[in-house]
């Protein structure tokens, strides 16, 4: 069942997974958290694991971040061993190619935007002037160039997730994973959220794995693996039906726009949708798709 | 990540839980400033002995005897060498040429006289400080008028007197003026001490002027001598009792044990030959436990001791050990001195570890500090990981916050003892010092020398980096994973 959309790639995977398994102990039970994962990541590629809860799901992602070790198999990423690195070169490693985005935004809370966002840099010891030059303006590309001296207590849920990308992506990682990003958001802010994660990383040609419960959020990937008490029991290919609309740069974005995300979000709500792109898919995903023209016509606007 | 950078995170952190932070600086503060305290005044007490031995004696001067041996504590017999090097002009020579860090060698006595001035008045205190006239410069005395004794008063019974002495002269008949007392600060002599016109003579004789002449005696004929020049003023006594006390004649010591035996001529035509004043001149004959000493090469022991001013107060302990290795004994104001900081050295060894006790809960306090606030900081940690901050870095962080907290700490800490060690020399001047056996009214109970606020400073910073190093290491390995879960 895990024969993986392989075929169609003809260049060599970035992440590798082979035969991936995880066992708890339970007392005197053994549980699979994940039982033989085989699963390749192209570059580029969007990708989405899509289980309930429990499902290994989270683990996988964990295992991929190198931030559990398996209890069976390989984890491969640029070529490198992921679970057998240790801690040390981990944080080099993660710190050169990786770049996350959680469900709990996971700010610093005494770092204001800015600081919030410099992070990675910092920790790659850029200097501080060069890094909050690249925060500010992937502060400005996330449309908060009116909050940037904020602290995370002083923003939104819609808002601080947009810190979060605006920190995952400010280092330019090869690979970004998104970890339930829009769990904690309400559906208008969730799909401004995919929208702006999924831009991203098309536009930087990055890899972006996306860990969902929900299959609206799924919609947005190239391929969406469904996982089933640690097996992934189907792949999909979802290229030719997915969320997004082609056209439209991060560039646009990048305009200063006032009060985006917040509960000002009403009145933009009202904006055409009948520009969105006419999809042949079932009625949730249409109306994904009309919604995800807010962030365009927000920026349009000027 | 550049090192600036882990400073202003740990500064942050540091800034950032204001209350705890003080709190926690305060233990260092009262940490470190008990161990300076606790060290200020096992100084001032080091101190305070030092002063009360040297107005005793210049620390420096170390006084020679010749060895003439010991008690056996084994057997209880007192065990005397077979010969001794005795203490002569050879020996003196010798000291010259072969120690080292010696500023002045210079045998030494006392000799005693009445002092008649003008064949009317006496000075009946002075006794007369003996020495080697051609050293006394170089022994540290310093004339007001006139000179000091120097090579050319070798021999003779040119003298110099302390500035006191021209204020003892008095009148036996009248007893005017009234003799004993001291002269101020810098008060004008009575009379011009070293004018040609004023004539001196030294007598042993007590009747002297004082007595109707006994004509069926010899006549007395007290033995004229020349002052050269008046000493300084001891600034030390002046300053604490209004007075100096010296009321001494400085004479060459060859000169005067010629003019000893003149005298004693002299005094024995007086009173017969059956009355014969008995003197020792110098060190002739030496006996110890009725035993006479005999010294090396059938030589004769000139002077009763030697002194040598070593240069400086560390080298003395080095001198005096060269010279009782020569074959001499030694004592000196620092043998004292070594005995009285031996004896409070209990005393002081407990006063820090009271300092001591202070710090290291103000170590246990950093580390719970730091331990507490990694458990709190759990989350940001586990973020700062799984966005790729280096171990080495997380470490780095939060070492330099234990740091800042010791600097800090140990900064105020100093300021602190400051103001505690003046506290304590108010409260010590009413009495305190002698509380603690030392009788010196000029020093402090409490002394913090720069050094010791230096060395407050790092070890705060060292306890606040070694206090850190656990939880610094714990944070490293917390699991970043915690950091990520949902919850």
């Amino acid at each position: 069942m895990a024969e993986t959309v392989a075929a169609q790639a003809k260049k060599e995977p970035i992440i590798s997974i082979k035969g991936l398994t995880k066992v708890f102990t339970l007392g005197k039970e053994k549980v699979y958290a994940l039982n033989g994962i085989d699963l390749d990541v192209q570059e580029n590629e969007i990708i989405c694991l899509l289980g309930t809860s429990g499902s290994g799901k989270s683990t996988l992602l964990n295992m991929m971040a190198g931030l559990e070790k398996p209890t069976k198999g390989s984890i491969t990423i640029f070529g490198e061993r992921v679970d057998k690195m240790s801690e040390r070169k981990l944080a080099i490693f993660r710190q050169k190619n990786m770049g996350f985005v959680f469900q709990a935004y996971n700010l610093l809370p005494n770092l204001n935007a800015i600081d919030n966002v410099s992070l990675p840099l910092a920790f790659a010891g850029v200097k501080k002037r060069i890094r909050v030059k690249k925060a500010k303006k992937m502060l400005k590309l996330c449309g908060l160039g009116k909050r940037m001296k904020h602290k995370p207590t002083q923003m939104s849920g819609g808002q601080q997730q947009r810190v979060g990308i605006a920190r995952a992506f400010v280092a330019t990682p090869k690979i970004v994973f998104a970890d339930e990003p829009t769990g904690n958001l309400d559906t208008h802010t969730t799909i401004e959220i995919m929208e702006m994660m999924v831009r991203m990383s098309r536009e930087n040609h990055q890899t972006l794995i996306i860990v969902t419960h929900d299959t609206e959020i799924a919609a947005y990937a190239d391929t969406i693996y469904h996982i089933i008490d640690g097996r992934i029991c189907s792949v999909e290919d979802n290229r030719e039906h997915q969320a997004l609309p082609p056209e439209g740069h991060i560039g646009d974005l990048a305009a200063d726009e006032p009060e985006v995300g917040s509960e000002a979000g009403e009145p933009e709500l009202e904006m055409p949708a009948a520009e969105a792109e006419s999809s042949p898919q079932e009625e949730e995903i249409g109306r994904i798709l009309q919604n995800s023209q807010i962030p365009n016509t927000l920026s349009t606007e000027e | 990540m550049k090192t600036i950078d882990i400073f202003s995170f740990a500064l942050t952190n540091f800034l950032r839980r204001k209350a705890r932070s003080a709190l926690t600086v305060l233990g260092v503060i009262i940490g470190t400033a008990a161990v300076v305290i606790m060290l200020s005044i096992g100084i001032g007490m080091n101190k305070g002995f030092e002063d009360q031995v040297s107005s005793w004696g210049d620390l420096k001067t170390i006084r020679v005897y010749p060895y003439t041996g010991q008690f056996n504590e084994e057997t209880g017999e007192y065990e005397m060498p077979d010969e001794t090097e005795p203490l002569d002009d050879i020996t003196v020579q010798r000291f010259r040429d072969e120690l080292e860090h010696v500023k002045a060698v210079s045998p030494t006595d006392w000799g005693w006289s009445y002092m008649v001035k003008d064949n009317k008045e006496r000075n009946d205190a002075g006794s007369i400080s003996l020495l080697d006239a051609s050293a006394m410069a170089d022994m540290g005395y310093e004339a007001v008028y006139g000179r000091l004794l120097d090579e050319r008063d070798v021999g003779t019974t040119n003298f110099v007197m302390a500035y006191n002495v021209p204020f003892n002269f008095y009148n036996v008949r009248t007893e005017d003026p009234k003799y004993g007392e001291y002269a101020k600060a810098d008060e004008e002599f009575p009379f011009d001490p070293l004018s040609d016109k004023v004539k001196y003579a030294f007598t042993w004789y007590y009747g002297y002027l004082r007595q109707a002449v006994d004509t069926t005696k010899p006549r007395i004929v007290p033995e004229e001598a020349k002052c050269v020049g008046v000493l300084v003023q001891n600034e030390t006594n002046i300053k604490n009792y209004g007075y100096d006390n010296d009321c001494d004649i400085y004479m060459d010591i060859n000169g005067y044990y010629a003019m000893q035996e003149r005298l004693q001529k002299n005094q024995n035509k007086y009173y017969g030959t059956e009355n014969e004043v008995g003197i020792s001149i110098g060190g002739s004959s030496y006996y110890v436990n009725g035993q006479q000493v005999n010294f090396a090469d059938g030589r004769e022991n000139k002077y009763n001791s030697v002194i040598v001013i070593v240069d400086d107060v560390d080298h003395v302990r080095d001198v005096s050990k060269t010279l009782i290795d020569m074959g001499f004994e030694t004592s000196s104001a620092m043998d004292s001195l070594d005995r009285m900081q031996e004896q409070t050295k209990f005393l002081r060894s407990i006063l820090g570890a009271i300092g001591a006790v202070a710090f290291f809960v103000a170590a246990i306090s950093i580390a719970n500090t730091m331990v507490m606030s990694i458990y709190e900081r759990t989350r940001e940690i586990g973020i700062m990981k799984v966005i790729g901050c280096k171990l080495k870095d997380i470490r780095g962080m939060f070492l330099v916050e234990a740091a800042i907290i010791g600097i800090v700490g140990g900064a105020l800490g100093v300021a602190f003892s400051y103001g505690i060690s003046a506290l304590v020399n108010k409260l010590a001047a009413g009495g305190g010092m002698e509380a603690f056996g030392i009788y010196s009214s000029d020093s402090a109970l409490s002394i913090i020398p720069p050094w010791l606020d230096i060395a407050a400073l790092v070890l705060a910073t060292a306890v606040g980096v070694i206090s850190g190093l656990y939880p610094a290491i714990r944070a490293t390995r917390l699991s970043a994973l915690e950091a990520i879960k949902n919850e």
